[in-house]
């Protein structure tokens, strides 16, 4: 019996290889710009619709496929400094995660997925709690993909 | 960009060793990272010496990060008292603090160690004044004012 290996991508970054960009984006909460967080989907833009990430459409328009994303370092991330999100971990520090980005060239959104986990009572390693409204802090995300266009944007 | 009429982007990959001898000694301090053994900040401008651009904001400049495993296991950092419970910790990279024109130029470097604290919590490795053995590697990319690609 052996696991099962798989190739999932091989990119070469310069030469006749598909072309790749990398972007970096920051997501910041504030006081008139809320975000809020949903346990097992991470961050959400929009209470209304708390399972659908952060859509990034508007700052990355350009249609793409095969993302590669990670937080930005530091991924260890002061609790304090957000504010408002009853997160349900210990204090003082907890770690992001890049979960993922769902793509709808169609649609035209960008779903972006970032969890937060940390130390919760047991002692286990947990998952933030879900809240409605968090008023300050941010994370960073790199994104690396294929252009569909081909443009060097 | 990768190719094409980007900026040109450099990848280097550091080491950071610590040692017995008082030359090649860590320290750590919660709240900012490792040091040297002085206090003074870990610089890598003797190994990486060329200008770049100066990061003014996230991205700007250099992005950077822990070449994994990023789990340390916290035995391997010799005569650090880092008052973090079980075997292992995380590393991760902070930031990097660069001028090129000042006298001397540096290169700052600042990667911070967490794990399991009493409570328990999450929290950072206590401060220490000495560090024996142990070390991590760092991933930065930048853009070199010169464009050369050295």
């Amino acid at each position: 019996m052996a696991p099962t290996v798989a190739l999932l991508r091989k990119t070469y970054l310069r030469g006749r290889g598909p072309q790749r960009l990398r972007a970096l984006i920051s997501v910041t909460a504030g006081a008139q710009k809320n975000i809020c967080y949903t346990k097992t989907w991470g961050f959400a833009d929009d209470a209304g619709s708390p399972n659908n990430g952060v859509n990034i459409n508007a700052v990355l328009p350009d249609k793409m496929l095969n993302v590669v994303g990670n937080i930005v370092e530091p991924r260890m991330t002061a609790l304090a400094g957000w504010t408002g999100w009853v997160h349900g971990l210990g204090l003082p520090d907890a770690i992001t995660d890049y979960s993922g980005l769902s793509i709808s060239n169609v649609s035209s959104y960008k779903r972006l997925y970032v969890q937060v986990y940390g130390v919760a009572a047991g002692p286990i390693m947990g998952e933030a709690s879900t809240d409605v409204t968090i008023t300050a802090g941010s994370f960073a995300v790199e994104l690396e993909y294929t252009a569909i266009s081909g443009a060097e944007a | 960009m990768h190719r094409g009429r980007g900026p040109h982007r450099i990848r280097a990959i550091v080491r950071v060793a610590f040692g017995t001898d008082v030359s090649v000694q860590g320290a750590y301090q919660k709240g900012t990272g490792f040091l040297n053994v002085n206090a003074s900040p870990i610089d890598i401008q003797s190994v990486i010496p060329e200008p770049i651009v100066e990061p003014t904001a996230i991205g700007n400049g250099y992005v950077g990060s822990m070449i994994e495993p990023r789990m340390a296991t916290i035995a391997s950092f010799t005569d650090f008292t880092t008052a973090l419970l079980g075997t292992h910790g995380i590393i991760d990279f902070d930031y990097m603090g660069v001028l090129n024109y000042t006298a001397p130029p540096h290169k700052y470097i600042f990667v911070r160690l967490y794990g399991c604290g009493a409570g328990p919590v999450f929290d950072e490795a206590a401060s220490d004044a000495s560090i024996t053995g142990g070390g991590f590697s760092i991933e930065l990319e930048y853009t070199p004012i010169s464009g050369g690609e050295a």
